[in-house]
Order: structure tokens, then C-alpha cells, then sequence
């Protein structure tokens, strides 16, 4: 089956195009933040590991100071291309429309007000993680 | 009478100072200037004048002439410095001599009368007491906290309080001044930052201080001349105000070898000095990673980096403490490049507000101690910073000077998180420090403070125990010490902050500082009564609530302030609160909130709604004159409707429930924070401030 399948894939026919799973584990970082008003001059470094198991890990740095560190859950809806969750504490998040291409990952807020763009990329640098309040 | 007295807690009896004190003398005559009358046991033949403005030659020799009296200046004028003098009136204050045969009230009398003199002083010498409850006991060397090697680091639960039950029975883990992680990660201290203890002396030879004792770069040890002509011959480690003299008034003070170990015995105690200085300096900086004994808050790493100890001594055995005395070591610390002052003595007695204190007190010292602040001596702030112990009399309220509304009035609280039986709290007291406590345990003294001590001292206070210790280590309580824990901190925050090149300004700092804590209303709140293991009655709690200043100091959250507060985060479109724990530590649910401002550029960048708190008259809030956000609970509550940025400020009281200075009984200081606040589409944190 597999020789045929190399062979029909010589044969010069294409292959029935595939849509890709969407899939948001692994680690990212915030790359862009597109709002409809500026966020002024406030520096944001933020980092996610979506783990495999739906438990998440944010470090971010909003402004001056460190990095705060918050864990909890999450659930990709991939059907409806939905990301929401919630922190340890119990509070919601999201849900947002996530997207992928590539390396990047897209979250639009529910609102529409709010594109946030993030790249995968290896490992949270360790600036990230001795550097928490 | 006019003492300042040493905050060190007596054991077997609170009421261990003796001085009787006497209110201010009322006007007679309305031409006088004010005699501040400071008591009965007043020198006989010498009073402080303050001049309307300063006077030249002609007219002191004149008034000489005329009231038959000496008249010199008490401060020497430091190049460089002179208009800070005068905006504080130093230039203007001046000793008045007499001969013994003059009697001094009538002296005073006349010279109040004269169109030239703004106030007058009387001056006094007086007793320190404060000698009981010091215990030169050998610690037992309990595991440390592997930050640095001292053997008696474990006993320091005041620095890491890892919640040992053998240290008190109520130890309460994270009673502490939360600094180990600093160590560890941030800064141990800075030479250049320089901490005067203005105290008893300190034993500069001591093993565990000597590498971290400031030494004067421009004096020649023991050569009996002022090399480095600021007026004090000999000065290397600092100087002893009390012992020193000079011939006449154009001469530099000599005679002031820094001295630590005179005592004397009265019945059958030993009275006199105390090792309090020695103490005080080692929980400033102790040399930290030396092997020997103990650790200090702003010790070094033990590379010779620890920040340096002045010392300014202003008792001596049974002598020292006078508005004079006092006076003088502060403009010292100043002119010689102290950072902070760490000062664990007051007056113990109430006054109705500051203006009180002014004028039943006098003001030489609050003078000098604004002088102090006025000036700068590192290059992190544009001024310095005095520290105060709040008292020991388990008085409703703080103890002047440190009382005074701008000035930072520290109290006392155990390994228990819980209020000590002897700290003064209330209005005037601004935050809280480990003072220690016996009581937590049968051996008494594991749950005060331990640090350096002279060796040489006698066990003082203890009947017939008149043999010297020979030890370096003791153990002690009070409000004194809890002083020197902030004091300490502040110096490591200077460190760090100068390390990081960043610039405050002095009130910033303070703010700072005051914001830096740890709530502990929450454990006080949390009990009727605090019990003791050993022989202490039961202490009620309800009256401590809300008055401990505005909570606990904690040196990792100063780092962090000075780091940079973090912005905060909301969502759109509903209203909500946000956490104010990062702006004002986690006191932010206890304070006493004063005001919130709101700019018009934020409202607009945000599309603030307007929004009302509710259950106002159960739960207190504080509104936007506007309308668009409040304070309640310790919370910021908002109602954003679009994506934008912006700061509101929000003040609170920086000890207690009111706001004190001039003629405002007493209370805490103005605490300003400028928070940043972005609004977000995406936020859904619900006050997590998460960014998803």
C-alpha cells in the first residue's frame, strides 16, 4: 500500500489537500498586539507553555518589574477553532479564536478588539524564569 | 526634663525609665520668645537660644555684654552646605553660658525678652536607663539558611523565620524581615551607603562589625589634631558627642573617643552602658559570610561589601541623650556622609500633634534630623533617611521625634507575626519590624533579637551579676531593635537601587518603603488574646488592629518597588477591581485609603464609566470626585468600555487611620502610588491580571 501510494504519488497526480489539526501546544511568545487603541508605551513580554496535557504556564511582564508567573488549564475547541481556559485560582479566560500558520499563532478576543500574534519557539529563556517575582 | 531614651525592653518591669517630665511653660508676656521648659534636671548653667536670624559678631558681643552670658554657636557650619543651614535654621541656634553663681531661670527669662531671640532652651544631661533585658548568652547554633556561612544565622529567625518551634511555641513561619532571597539573588549591601547609629557607642573593634565600620578617609587616628578640619579631632569610626569638649568655641571638639563599655554600680546593679549601639549596628551590618557568629541585614556577601556603620554616640554610661548631644551627632551623620540614621531612642511621653511637640519639646533636634534628611549623600536619592523606634510603653501611640508626621516611626512584632507586650503602636507608628519578645519559650531569650555585643560589658541589670560576659553575642528586645531592622533594609534598598542606577526622591523612597510590607492585621485580627508559654499575661489583640503602620517590612518587596511596579491589567466592558497588592504591598486590603484621582486623559483613553460602590456604610470607599473608580476592600474598581492606558493615583495613610502633622494630632504620612492600568479586549483574568 505504501509503494502504491509513492508510486500514485509519482504518477504525477496531487494528494487530496488535508486540513491541518489545529494544535497549540508547545511554547510561544508574544510577537504583536493589535488593538484598535494604543496601550501607550507599556512594554509586554509574555510567554505560554501549552502543555500536552491542557495545563498551561504564563509568564508575563506588563511594564516595569518582573515576570509573574500563573499556571492553570485550558481547552482548544478545534472544531470551532476556540481557545478558553482558566487560572489556578478559578478564574476564566477566553474564549478566543485561535488560528495557526506556520510558527504563528493567532488569538483574536472575543470582542474583536484584540489580535495578540505568537511565535513557537524552543524553550522559555531562562532571563524569563530566574527572573520572577 | 528633656531625655531621650534608648528603646531597649526591660524584663521584670516596663516601667524602668525614671524620668519625670514637665509640659512647656505657658506665655506670660507677649513680647517673649517661647521658653521651652525641658524639665527639671536641666544643666544649671547653660541654655540653647534660637536667634530670630542669624548674628554677627557685633551684636553676640553686644547680647554677651548685656546678659552677662557666653554664647556659641552649637553647629559647626560645613563648607558647602551653608544654605541647607540656614533653610533649617542651624545658623541661627546658639549654647547660652552662664556662671554657676547666675540662676539660669532668670538668665532665661531675660534672654527670652530679647527682640533678637526666637526661642528659648533649656538644656539638659540626663541618665540613660535603658540597661535591663540584655542577655550576653551563648546562642545555640541552629542549621542556617544556606545563604552564608555564620554559625548563628539559624537563630536569626528575625531575618528567615522558617517557623521553629523551639525559638517561641506561637512562631509563626515568615515572621521576618524576608531577606534571605535578596542575599541570595540581588545585592548584600553597598560600602558606599553609610547607616549612623545614633546610640550608645558601637564597639568598632567588635569582630563580626570592624570590617564593615566606616572609617573617615580625611583623619589620622590618635594624633590629637583635626586633619580633615571638620571640628572633631580623632573622628575615625564617628565621634562621641557626649564625653567631647573644647576650650572655646573656635576650637574643634576633642575628647571623643567612641566609647562602649562604662558602666558604674548603683546598689547592687550595674548601671551604664548597654552594648544597645553595638546591638543595633550588628542587625544593620554584622559582616555577613565571615564564619563568626551572626549576620546583619546589609552585611555584604563577605567581600568587604557590606554597607558601613557610623557611629554617633550620644549616651555614655549614665550621661548623654540632651537635645545638644543629640543635635549635633545628627548634623555629623550628615555632614559626613550618612545615608540613613537608625535612632532607637524618643521621648516618652504623648503630645496633641507636632506643634505641640515643637513647643513643649523645642526643635534643635527636628532641626538637625530635617537638616539630615535635606541632605544627600548617595547617588540614589536626593536626600537621606531618618528611622525611629516607636517606644516601649505599650502607649496608643508612637513616641516623638519619630512621631513626627514625615519622619518614619517603626514598631515592634515577635516571631509570631503578633504585636510585642511592650511596642508603643497607633497614631505615629509607620510600619513594623521584628523587635523580639521573651516569654515564647522557658529559656526567655530565643525569641528576641539576636546580634552583637560588646564583650567587655557586665551582665547588666542582674542582681550581683557583676562578672563580664566575655561574649560577643546576646540577645535583645525592643522597639530598638525593630529600628534597626528597617534601618537596615533601607540601606540594602539603597544598595540595590545604586546598583541598578536608579534614582528616587527622598519622599519617593519613603513611600516606598512604607508600601513594602507584609499585612499583619490578618493574625491580629485573627485572635482575641496572644498567650505566652512563660510568665507573661496574656495580651489583647482588638487594640492593636489596624495600628501597626501599614504592616510588615519586607526587603524583597522593597527590591521589587524599586525594580519597578508592574502595570496592571483589566478588561472592557464590565465593571471590576483589580489587585493592589504589587502597589501597596499586602497591607493593600488594611489600609486607610485617602483619595483617588483620576486624569481626564485616562478616562478618556479607557472610556471609563462612571460607577458606584455599594454596602458604603459596612465597607468604607473611597471615590473619584468624578465618579469613575473607586477603592473598597483594598481593590481599584473600574469600568473600562475600550482598549487604552492610562495612570490613576491613589493615597493612602502611611500608618493609621488619619494623617498627621502641624497642629493634626498625630499620625501617619501621605502614601501616594501612581499606578498604570491598561485596559484589554482579551483580558478575562477577572483581577488575576493574567495575560490571557
Amino acid at each position: 500500500m505504501a509503494c502504491v501510494a509513492l508510486f500514485s504519488a509519482c504518477n504525477g497526480k496531487d494528494p487530496e489537500p488535508t486540513v491541518p489539526q489545529l494544535d497549540v501546544t508547545g511554547i510561544w511568545e508574544l510577537s504583536s498586539v493589535s488593538t484598535k487603541a494604543s496601550v501607550g508605551s507599556v512594554t509586554v513580554s509574555v510567554y505560554i507553555d501549552f502543555a500536552a496535557d491542557n495545563s498551561f504556564t504564563l509568564y508575563q511582564k506588563i511594564g516595569e518589574g518582573r515576570f509573574a508567573k500563573f499556571t492553570g488549564s485550558y481547552n482548544l475547541d478545534k472544531d470551532a477553532a476556540q481557545l478558553s481556559g482558566s487560572y489556578a485560582g478559578g478564574s476564566a479566560w477566553g474564549p478566543y479564536s485561535a488560528s495557526r500558520e506556520g510558527n504563528t499563532l493567532t488569538l483574536a478576543s472575543a470582542g474583536g478588539k484584540e489580535v495578540d500574534s505568537y511565535k513557537k519557539i524552543e524553550a522559555i529563556p531562562a532571563s524569563v524564569t530566574e527572573n520572577l517575582y | 526634663m528633656k531625655s531621650f531614651k534608648l528603646f531597649l525592653v526591660a524584663i521584670t518591669s516596663m516601667a524602668f525609665f525614671s524620668c519625670v517630665q514637665k509640659e512647656g511653660m505657658e506665655l506670660v508676656d507677649e513680647n517673649m520668645a517661647p521658653i521651652v521648659r525641658l524639665g527639671e534636671d536641666v544643666l544649671s548653667d547653660v541654655v540653647m537660644v534660637k536667634f530670630v536670624s542669624a548674628p554677627d559678631e557685633s551684636r553676640l558681643q553686644e547680647l554677651e555684654t548685656e546678659y552677662g552670658v557666653t554664647l556659641e554657636k552649637v553647629f559647626k557650619s560645613t563648607p558647602g552646605r551653608e544654605e541647607l543651614e540656614r533653610r533649617f535654621g542651624l545658623d541661627r541656634w546658639y549654647e547660652a553660658s552662664f556662671s554657676e553663681a547666675d540662676d539660669v531661670d532668670t538668665k532665661a527669662l531675660k534672654l527670652s525678652r530679647d527682640r533678637f531671640i526666637e526661642m528659648v532652651e533649656y538644656e539638659s544631661i540626663y541618665r540613660n536607663d535603658a540597661q535591663d533585658g540584655v542577655y550576653a548568652a551563648a546562642p545555640v547554633t541552629r542549621a542556617g539558611n544556606g545563604v552564608f556561612n555564620d554559625p548563628y544565622l539559624g537563630n536569626q529567625w528575625h531575618y528567615k523565620n522558617t517557623g521553629n518551634a523551639t525559638i517561641s511555641k506561637s512562631v509563626k513561619a515568615g515572621a521576618d524581615v524576608n531577606v534571605s532571597d535578596v542575599w541570595a539573588t540581588l545585592t548584600c549591601g553597598d560600602p558606599d551607603i553609610i547607616v549612623a547609629v545614633v546610640d550608645e557607642g558601637v564597639k568598632y573593634t567588635h569582630p563580626d562589625l570592624a570590617d564593615n565600620m566606616w572609617t573617615n578617609p580625611g583623619e589620622i587616628p590618635g594624633n590629637g589634631i583635626d586633619d580633615d578640619a571638620n571640628g572633631f579631632i580623632d573622628d575615625v569610626y564617628g565621634f562621641n558627642f557626649v564625653t567631647a569638649s573644647r576650650n572655646k568655641s573656635s576650637d574643634p571638639w576633642g575628647n571623643g573617643a567612641i566609647s562602649w563599655d562604662k558602666t558604674h554600680v548603683e546598689g547592687k546593679q550595674v548601671k551604664g552602658d548597654s552594648g544597645h549601639g553595638t546591638h543595633c549596628a550588628g542587625t544593620i551590618a554584622a559582616v555577613n559570610n565571615n564564619g563568626k557568629g551572626v549576620c546583619g541585614i546589609a552585611g555584604g556577601s563577605g567581600k568587604k561589601d557590606g554597607c558601613r556603620i557610623m557611629s554617633c554616640q550620644i549616651f555614655s554610661d549614665d550621661r548623654g541623650g540632651s537635645s545638644s548631644i543629640t543635635s549635633r551627632a545628627i548634623k555629623y551623620a550628615a555632614d559626613m556622609g550618612a545615608s540613613v540614621i537608625s535612632c532607637s531612642f524618643g521621648i516618652s511621653r504623648a503630645y496633641s500633634s507636632d506643634n505641640a511637640y515643637i513647643k513643649n519639646q523645642g526643635t534643635v533636634e527636628i532641626d538637625a534630623i530635617h537638616y539630615f534628611e535635606a541632605c544627600s549623600n548617595n547617588p540614589v536619592l536626593d536626600g537621606n533617611i531618618a528611622i525611629f523606634a516607636a517606644g516601649n510603653e505599650t502607649h496608643d501611640f508612637a513616641h516623638y521625634p519619630g512621631a513626627f508626621y514625615d519622619i518614619i516611626s517603626v514598631s515592634a512584632f515577635g516571631p509570631d507575626f503578633l504585636p510585642t507586650f511592650y511596642t508603643n503602636y497607633g497614631p505615629g507608628c509607620n510600619i513594623s519590624a521584628p523587635g523580639g519578645e521573651a516569654y515564647h519559650v522557658t529559656n526567655r531569650w530565643d525569641s528576641m533579637v539576636l546580634s552583637t555585643l560588646p564583650s567587655e560589658l557586665p551582665q547588666l541589670g542582674l542582681e550581683g551579676a557583676y562578672n563580664k560576659t566575655g561574649l560577643d553575642y546576646g540577645f535583645m528586645n525592643g522597639t530598638s531593635m525593630a529600628c534597626p531592622h528597617v534601618s537596615g533594609v533601607v540601606a540594602l534598598g539603597l544598595s540595590y537601587a545604586k546598583k541598578l542606577g536608579k534614582k528616587f526622591s527622598r519622599d519617593e523612597f519613603k513611600r516606598m518603603i512604607l508600601a513594602s510590607v507584609n499585612d499583619i492585621d490578618q493574625y491580629i485580627g485573627s485572635k482575641l488574646e496572644k498567650t505566652y508559654a512563660y510568665s507573661q499575661s496574656p495580651l489583647k489583640m482588638a487594640p492593636y488592629y489596624h495600628k501597626m503602620g501599614t504592616g510588615a517590612i519586607d526587603a524583597w518587596r522593597l527590591m521589587m518597588h524599586i525594580e519597578g511596579l508592574p502595570t496592571l491589567t483589566s478588561g472592557i466592558g464590565r465593571q471590576q477591581w483589580i489587585d493592589l497588592t504589587s502597589a501597596f504591598g499586602t497591607a493593600s486590603v488594611s489600609l486607610t485609603y485617602l483619595s483617588i484621582e483620576v486624569p481626564a486623559e485616562t478616562v478618556a483613553s479607557m472610556g471609563l464609566q462612571k460607577i458606584t460602590p455599594t454596602n458604603t456604610d459596612k465597607y468604607p470607599a473611597v471615590m473619584d470626585q468624578n465618579g469613575y473608580a473607586f477603592v473598597q476592600f483594598g481593590r481599584l474598581y473600574v469600568h473600562p468600555t475600550a482598549v487604552g492606558s492610562g495612570k490613576i493615583s491613589i493615597s493612602a495613610v502611611g500608618g493609621g487611620d488619619h494623617v498627621g502633622g502641624d497642629n493634626n494630632p498625630p499620625g501617619g504620612m501621605v502614601l501616594t502610588q501612581s499606578v498604570s492600568l491598561i485596559a484589554r479586549d482579551a483580558d478575562g483574568g477577572n483581577g488575576t491580571g493574567g495575560w490571557l
